[in-house]
């Protein structure tokens, strides 16, 4: 922008030069005025405001090309990082006086009080830089060890844990297949149940997902598997799955709690094909989420 | 302190009221493409194409997910070679025989009914060629005793894989039937890739991502950046529960982008996937593709939606178009077995399904994933 300046400037000197007999008073007007045209323009260059060097990411101001809101936000990052400008004040002197003059000049006539906020702000920034930097190689690094535990997560941890659950639950509800994750904790669920009321009945309790305890262990009242159910019902329930369907009723017809064995075999298959599929689908793309990652840094 | 705290408060509202103004701008500004069709057309494969080469591509960590995409593949296609195998011979199931000798094994009525279809359907030599030779048996045990199948591949896994499908006649012969239990064509190339894939070292390269199957449940999206224009992309989970979400992506839509797979019209639908019994002229993905786009193209909110169909397969369509007619799923057809008329007729089929003719109804297609405006 400089350079482009320069060479614009250029133009008219030379113009001046080559134009204007060196005997006429205007010619020396016209390479003063060209001269202090050309520096004034390289200085507002240069001391342009903060924010048009680099866009800001959380911006205070509406308006990036509003040099008075400039203060605002320096104002604003002073009062947030006061806590850290302890250190390094004695060093820089171009800085502050460069960063008064750019305050000044936007401000236009800032009385002595704010432009002295805007100098300790500005030792704030420079010391912050350093602060910043000192702590976001520290940051990368303990992200990075945070993503590459993210990857080394698996589904039975996530689940096994409160925070882990609600938020893998959470991803699933953004996904739109929170159901999936709901049928596992039912039927881990009614497996705590029969583990409970009905032990005697059941030899293997079957697969079973760790799910985080104080989810699955809920009252249950012990008088729920003597349901009573009509046949049409448990046909209805039962997706039409051959297998299902007859266990189902021999379920009405005789006592409830036989034909609990084989249910479980039957709905293990479709609980170990669910955890598949989150495995496979869901679950891989929440380990690539910011919250997962976010998850294994608080881990961390 | 408490101004303090209120200008703070001010501060974080104005920001997120901005965060959200510029979201919505942002929405406004993104054309919003819905990826439909049946299960397995391909949708999640185009999503994967389009993030291949508009996207960022895929990094190192998703080319991990999408090895253990694979890795799963490879293992739930084995596994259903060898019961399908098991349940046409009436083998008792080595793996889960203690477990599963209720419902199975000791299953009259299943038993009845089966055998009964494979009666009209099948000789006894037949089913002989289904008949895995004792010595695989403990491959076969091995690889049906694996039940997380996400796991990555061991070295003994590939030794049994590799020898059940080089050397074992019965798992080819029912990978032959594949399209009626619901073994996705791909599993063969990882099959004889096998020594590639169980390496340590492996990483999948973009055809492995490409031809990787999984389903999909729920929703993903992502926003594309091609030129000045802004595409969100949402790709669905295609099967009849996850059908049943799709509404709720239905609103501002700027295009539907319905794949249709050309190789299914002999395939059984994922939920109706029995045994070999399966008579795929009642039921396949064919007819389910045309019921789903019909019922899409009914949905109120999309009357003047634009349309694009994209045919997937088609490379593979021209393979199969030799061995299988189209009267599977289109009945009437009476032109002939050959790839150019029949997929002329299944595309004017899918296009006489449209009743708004002001709609803009655009056909695409796929070969070897590789997009074409036409086949010819």
């Amino acid at each position: 922008m400089v350079t482009i300046n320069q060479i614009i400037w250029t133009i008219p000197f030379l113009l001046t030069i080559y134009l204007v007999p060196i005997k006429y008073y205007e010619r020396q007007l016209f390479l003063m005025t060209c001269v202090s045209g050309l520096y004034t323009v390289n200085m507002l260059i240069i001391l342009r405001p903060k924010n048009m060097y680099y866009p800001l990411v959380d911006s205070v101001m509406r308006c990036r090309w509003n040099c008075l809101c400039i203060r605002r936000r320096y104002r604003s990052n002073y009062e947030s990082n006061i806590s850290k400008s302890n250190a390094s004040k004695g060093s820089n002197s171009n800085g502050s006086s460069r960063s008064r003059s750019s305050n000044g000049g936007s401000n236009g006539g800032a009385d002595g009080d704010k432009d002295l906020d805007t100098c300790k702000k500005c030792w704030s920034n420079l010391s912050n830089v350093s602060d910043l930097h000192s702590s976001h190689s520290k940051e990368t690094r303990a992200r990075r060890t945070a993503i590459e535990m993210s990857y080394q997560l698996t589904l039975e941890k996530v689940l096994s844990k409160q925070n882990g659950f609600e938020l893998f639950a959470s991803h699933l509800v953004k996904e739109l297949s929170l159901e999936n994750l709901l049928f596992l904790v039912e039927y881990m669920q009614l497996k705590y149940f029969v583990t409970i009321h009905l032990q005697s009945h059941v030899t293997n309790i079957g697969y079973q997902i760790p799910i985080c305890p104080t989810l699955i262990q809920k009252y249950l009242s012990s008088h729920l598997a003597q349901a009573n159910l009509s046949t049409s019902t448990s046909w209805a329930i039962c997706l039409g799955i051959n297998t299902v369907t007859r266990q189902m009723t021999e379920l009405k017809h005789n006592s409830t709690v036989h034909a609990l064995q084989p249910l479980i075999v039957v709905f293990d298959i479709a609980a170990r094909d669910i955890v598949n599929l989150l495995k496979g689908d869901s679950f891989y793309r929440f380990q690539l989420s910011s919250e997962c990652i976010r998850y294994c840094e608080e881990l961390i | 302190m408490g101004g303090c705290m209120s200008d703070s408060q001010d501060t974080t509202d104005r920001n997120v009221e901005r965060e959200i103004e510029k979201d919505k701008k942002q929405d406004t500004r993104a054309h919003k493409l819905l990826l439909l069709g049946a299960g397995g057309s391909g949708k999640s494969t185009f999503f994967k194409q389009l993030k291949a080469i508009h996207g960022e591509g895929h990094n190192d960590r998703e080319k991990e997910g999408f090895k253990r995409q694979i890795h799963g593949q490879v293992v739930e296609s084995i596994q259903l070679l060898i019961r399908q195998c098991k349940t046409v011979t009436k083998d008792p199931l080595p793996g889960i025989k203690d477990e599963d000798d209720e419902p199975f094994g000791n299953d009259d009525l299943d038993d009845a009914r089966l055998s009964n279809s494979l009666k009209v359907e099948m000789t006894e030599t037949e089913i002989a060629q289904f008949k895995i030779a004792k010595e695989f048996d403990q491959s076969c045990q091995y690889l049906l005793e694996i039940h997380g199948s996400r796991s990555a591949l061991t070295e003994q896994l590939v030794t049994h894989v590799k020898s059940l499908w080089n050397e074992c006649p019965a798992i080819q012969a029912m990978f032959e039937h594949r399209n009626k239990i619901g073994i996705p064509d791909s599993s063969a190339f990882f099959f004889n890739d096998i020594e590639r894939i169980g390496r340590s070292d492996y990483t999948p390269d973009h055809k492995d991502i490409v031809l990787a199957r999984y389903r999909t449940t729920g929703m993903t999206e992502k926003e594309f950046h091609i030129k000045d224009a802004v595409f969100k992309v949402l790709d669905v989970g295609g099967q009849r529960n996850e059908r049943k979400k799709w509404i709720h992506f239905f609103d501002g839509v700027t295009a539907v982008l319905f794949v249709v797979s050309l190789t299914c019209y002999d395939e059984v639908p994922f939920e109706d996937v029995t045994d070999l019994a399966a008579d795929v002229t009642l039921m396949n993905s064919m007819l389910e593709s045309i019921k789903v786009f019909e019922d899409t193209l009914d949905f109120e909110c999309f009357q003047k939606t634009g349309f694009i169909l994209f045919f997937n397969k088609a490379d593979l369509m021209q393979e199969k178009i030799k061995r299988v007619p189209i009267t599977n799923a289109f009945p009437n057809y009476k032109g002939p077995q050959e790839f150019k008329p029949s997929v002329d007729y299944i595309s004017k089929y899918f296009l006489s399904l449209n009743r708004v003719p002001e709609r803009e109804m655009l056909l695409r297609f796929f070969f070897e994933y590789v997009l074409f405006v036409n086949y010819w």
